[in-house]
């Protein structure tokens, strides 16, 4: 490299703009450091240490909300979709999609969330590949979720995790895309939905056969999504659909609020692309919720009371040294990695547990149970006190409950 | 000093210099789990050194702070998988040659990182923040000579780290 080309580049990294999404992480940095401060009581030493831990812990434990966010955000701008295509129309029409390249764009972002499906002979769901971008969660970073026979993993680059959890709604999610896009299925859809008084659609055929014909759905003011507008855009060749926008009425103007596009229909799909195993580096932190049962069984106890259950077996386990229960109480992390992580903090006796409280993020669905331990600080006894531990219901596994978001 | 009054500087310092340590930062690293790792440690060393940050050399401490800050993550980093990630910089006019932009940065970038302290905040300062030499010469309390000196110094070792790391 000559010393110009070295320099330009030193130039352009100062010229750089700052993405806006980073502008987020450094307030969520700040402003989450800033509040463990103000939430300790402890010497500063401990601070310290306290910090690091939590935002260690904080982000493998975070990975099992992760499939709900896929799920939550595949068609974001369309969250209707999976109820009003979900089983209704399995039954009555059989799709011709056998695979399918989604790219499902977001205004602002120029990278898209991309999708890639495989169905059986039977049309149903037989592989699914989702590429989440940094953008739809900086914090977590760019994943990839593979689904196949009732399980998905999902990779966290950044955190170098792989995390396996057992998921149906995903591929009943997906079912519903292959429907809306069908060729032959989505016009039918659409002209039911106008005979039913929902929708008026005007199909612009261009005379250019270059050109896609344009199929728009503008909502009827009475039906269930007024100011809602499809357009659907159909290659005049092929009669499929390549690409379907939503716009949504604001201010007398109709605003695109998403757009996917559809490639490679009924081309077959490499199957490494659905062998996440294979692409995951060696050394990749694996967390199983399959093949264990994460978590403590709730039996007769009400939800207060597992909960507060919950946090004292799992500091029980970490006075114990037993690693591996911690991890099964702290959504099925690895033993090691849970003594990794707390293996340093001679923890001493359970001082007191609970009363469960609802958790402040009531989307989580979760409690959090306030603790205080005794733990040993250079041999000095000090109090080590927790307001907030979260623990909720195991992610597809009803009637087991574990500590998520970190400690 | 009083936890309180501790948290009272930290506060004010923290909100004096966040949109300094977002720039710095992110130049610094280019990469978001990068920058997240080094806006964590240096938000760590302003803690441990609060007492430092309170007076007229703060700006000198958080310059000190956020280049060891980005030390530490980019060992981190180098340490784990000796992997460069690609930023989304795009200085470059066709994608392969963006790729190789990309490349370049973050290998100038990780040079940056195991520079020695004065000749790191004078790269940081000349070229990230592209101040002049009479403002690099105030913040390194040296003459303008003395700055030139630090800059071309820090040139010299990175390219030589470079041709290593090439």
């Amino acid at each position: 490299m000559n010393k110009e080309s070295f320099e330009e580049i030193l130039k352009n990294i100062g010229a750089e703009e700052i993405p806006a999404d980073v502008h987020k992480i450094a307030q969520e940095t700040s402003n989450s450091f800033s509040r463990s401060l103000e939430r300790a009581k402890q010497p500063k030493q401990h601070i310290v240490w306290e910090y690091i831990m939590k935002s260690r812990i904080a982000k493998l434990a975070a990975a099992a909300v992760v499939i709900i966010a896929v799920l939550l955000s595949i068609n974001a701008w369309d969250k209707t979709t999976p109820a009003a295509y979900a089983l209704g129309q399995t039954v009555e029409a059989n799709h011709t999609v056998r695979s399918l390249h989604i790219r499902d764009f977001m205004p602002g972002e120029d990278e898209p969330k991309e999708f890639w499906l495989q169905f059986d002979e039977q049309g149903q769901v037989k592989s699914v590949r989702v590429y989440m971008p940094e953008w739809d969660s900086p914090s977590d970073g760019a994943k990839i979720v593979v689904w196949q026979n009732g399980k998905a993993k999902v990779w966290f680059k950044k955190k170098n995790a792989l995390l396996t959890v057992r998921e149906e709604r995903l591929a009943q999610q997906m079912l519903g895309l292959a429907y809306r896009v069908d060729p032959r299925l989505a016009m039918e859809r659409l002209y039911g939905q106008e005979q039913q008084g929902k929708v008026k659609v005007e199909i612009d055929e261009p005379s250019d056969s270059a050109e896609p014909i344009a199929v728009t759905a503008t909502y009827e003011p009475e039906s269930s999504r007024p100011g809602r507008r499809e357009v659907l855009f159909v290659d005049q060749v092929t009669r499929l659909v390549t690409a379907m926008e939503v716009y949504q009425l604001k201010d007398n103007e109709y605003e695109q609020v998403g757009r996917m596009e559809f490639h490679d229909y009924n081309q077959q799909i490499d199957v490494q692309m659905f062998a996440l195993d294979d692409e995951v580096p060696a050394d990749v932190v694996r967390v199983d919720q399959t093949t264990q049962e994460v978590g403590l069984a709730q039996e007769n106890l009400t939800d207060q009371k597992v909960a507060v259950e919950v946090v004292r077996k799992f500091f029980e386990a970490l006075i114990a040294g037993d690693y591996a229960k911690a991890g099964q109480l702290m959504e099925g992390a690895p033993a090691d990695l849970i003594q990794k992580q707390f293996g340093q903090i001679k923890f001493l006796r359970i001082v007191s547990v609970g009363p469960a409280g609802p958790h402040p993020v009531p989307e989580t669905k979760g409690l959090v149970v306030p603790c205080i331990l005794e733990i040993d600080n250079d041999g000095q006894t000090i109090q080590w006190k927790r307001d907030q531990i979260g623990v909720r219901e195991v992610y597809n596994q009803p009637g087991r409950w574990t500590i998520f978001g970190g400690i | 000093m009083k936890q309180s009054e501790r948290l009272g500087i930290f506060e004010k310092v923290r909100a004096q210099y966040s949109m300094f340590l977002l720039s710095v930062l992110w130049k610094l690293t280019g990469d978001r789990e990068l920058f997240t790792e080094a806006m964590q440690y240096t938000l760590l060393g302003m803690w441990e050194h609060i007492e430092k940050l309170n007076g007229r050399k703060a700006g000198a401490y958080i310059y000190r702070i956020a280049l060891s800050a980005n030390s530490r993550a980019w060992r981190n980093r180098i340490g784990r998988n000796g992997e460069f990630t690609r930023s989304r910089i795009d200085v470059g006019k066709d994608p392969s040659e963006r790729l190789d932009r990309v490349e370049l940065a973050a290998k100038v970038r990780k040079a940056i990182s195991q520079l020695p302290d004065r000749q790191g905040q004078a790269i940081v300062m000349r070229y990230l923040e592209q101040q002049d030499y009479e403002a690099i010469a105030g913040n390194l309390r040296c003459t303008q000579a003395g700055a030139r000196s630090h800059v071309s110094k820090a040139l010299a070792a990175l390219k030589d780290k470079l041709a290593t790391l090439a």
